[in-house]
């Protein structure tokens, strides 16, 4: 009984590394069914029109990479596959050159030009600034860009043909570890009425639901769990994306059995202890 | 007056702001300049925050600090990476080698160290998630019923599935109330700004 209350830290370390191995080879377990809120976010980018504007803003950096970049190359893969013009953007500094590595990357795989098919507009120092400032002229905040390696102006590129402002955008889907989402709501959706869609880490998801529900967010990635149903969504139509969030799902499961033994026998080890005590002294 | 003339800047600041948003022609006119002073702002704010933390450590290097290695490693960083952004790349956005840097020191080390928290959790969650009391009894069956339809078995619930319904339903009417709470204070926040009573931001209490 002493023994299930005081597990000493290192075993549990142990135990943690092995099933984390285990997970990493093994295949999921058992299929979950595809989140409501996932399919929300599928079926709002399968609503743009063929050529519409799609901001895809990947707003985190290395911390909550393993997390988002599973979501990130999904609808990545999913609007250059409908053909689609992406905007790529990064309001997190520390996470600028993943966001640049994986736009160029999942073009590259998609036969997409730069320049022409999409654009990475890169990063500015203020979120809410430049947001306001998108809603009057996104040319103006992202005055310039690297397009294959040469600096251009924003404004003489074929992808932001009819692109002035953030009203012009018909979608904007942003992927992210922080409160910043707010950000987006409050100045993108409210200001402009910009159709929103989110992908957010666990540690704040809950948060966001709120929005989910009032519509000012119109889909939802929660999680690794997300990004999962999300990958599943679009291989089923448009076959060539690498599953990453997939993979991760055997690791989920296994991990989240572990926590729930540990808890068990936490409680467990708590009843008996409890009980113990009260026979011992039952006054 | 080196109160009055901030607390006037920003009563002033906040009063055309609001009229922006009203007016399209006051935003059309003022909202642009002045997200772009906002940039530049943020571009300064760089300045002292540099300065700042040269400063802190060259001093804990004088001082023989006992951590004073791990001060020198942060200076070194700190114009490693400069020098690479800087003359190597040449001012470059994102150049080759301010992008190796990210990519094989910075982001693995991010990484890594946040990985940390899957063991702390597992560690956290053994220690904490124990039914002493009503409430942490339901606050552990709500987190089990979240774990195992997140990732184990979906659950069905009342409406959907289980854990769908508590993030919806209950954790939801929570989170409504801390939205409205917050967006509450930040009116009274503003509000305080614009008549000058806020007076921290200058340093005055």
């Amino acid at each position: 009984m002493e023994r299930l209350l005081n597990i000493d830290r290192q075993w549990i370390f142990l135990v943690v590394v092995v099933v984390m191995l285990v997970g990493a080879i093994a295949q999921p377990l058992i299929p979950m069914p595809i989140s409501s809120e996932s399919r929300q976010l599928y079926d709002v980018v399968g609503a743009v029109p063929e050529r519409g504007a799609v901001i895809v803003a990947m707003d985190y950096g290395p911390a909550s990479k393993d997390e988002l970049d599973a979501m990130s190359v999904a609808v990545l893969h999913h609007a250059f596959a409908r053909n689609l013009r992406v905007l790529g953007i990064c309001f997190d500094q520390q996470g600028v050159s993943n966001a640049e590595r994986l736009i160029m990357d999942v073009a590259a795989d998609s036969n997409r030009r730069d320049g022409d098919d999409f654009v990475f507009l890169g990063f500015q120092s203020d979120m809410t600034a430049a947001i306001l400032g998108m809603g009057t002229s996104i040319k103006d905040v992202f005055p310039e860009v690297m397009v294959d390696g040469e600096s251009r102006t924003t404004a003489e590129l074929p992808v932001m043909r009819g692109l002035e402002k953030l009203e012009d955008i018909a979608l904007s889907v942003q992927m992210t570890g922080s409160k910043d989402y707010e950000k987006w709501i409050n100045y993108g959706n409210a200001r402009t009425g910009l159709t929103l869609a989110t992908g957010a880490t666990g540690a704040i998801v809950t948060g966001l639901y709120p929005y989910l529900s009032s519509g000012q967010v119109s889909g939802l990635l929660r999680s690794t769990r997300g990004a999962a149903d999300y990958e599943r969504l679009v291989l089923d139509a448009h076959p060539g994306l690498e599953r990453s969030a997939g993979r991760k799902m055997s690791v989920q499961f296994l991990a989240h059995i572990m926590l729930l033994v540990f808890i068990a026998l936490a409680n467990v080890g708590g009843l008996l202890g409890r009980r113990t005590a009260a026979e011992d002294d039952p006054a | 007056m080196r109160t009055r003339i901030p607390l006037a800047l920003a009563a002033g600041m906040v009063v055309l702001m609001v009229l922006a948003f009203f007016s399209p022609k006051l935003k059309a006119t003022y909202e642009s300049p002045i997200n772009n002073g906002l940039f530049i702002f943020m571009a300064f704010a760089v300045v002292p925050a540099i300065v700042s933390l040269i400063r802190l450590h060259v001093a804990r290097i004088r001082r023989k600090h006992p951590d004073s290695i791990y001060s020198g490693i942060a200076l070194s960083a700190l114009f490693a990476t400069l020098f690479c952004g800087l003359i190597i790349d040449k001012h470059a956005f994102n150049g080759p080698s301010f992008r190796w840097i990210v990519t094989f020191i910075f982001e693995p080390l991010q990484q890594a160290v946040f990985a940390f928290l899957a063991f702390f959790i597992v560690s956290a969650a053994y220690r904490a998630f124990r039914a002493r009391t009503l409430e942490a009894t339901l606050l552990l069956f709500a987190a089990v019923i979240v774990m195992i339809g997140n990732a184990i078995l979906p659950l069905p619930g009342p409406s959907g599935p289980a854990e769908l319904w508590l993030l919806t339903v209950p954790s939801m009417a929570v989170q409504r109330g801390i939205i409205l709470g917050v967006a509450l204070g930040i009116i009274a926040q503003s509000v305080r700004i614009l008549l000058g009573l806020e007076r921290g931001f200058v340093g005055r209490g």
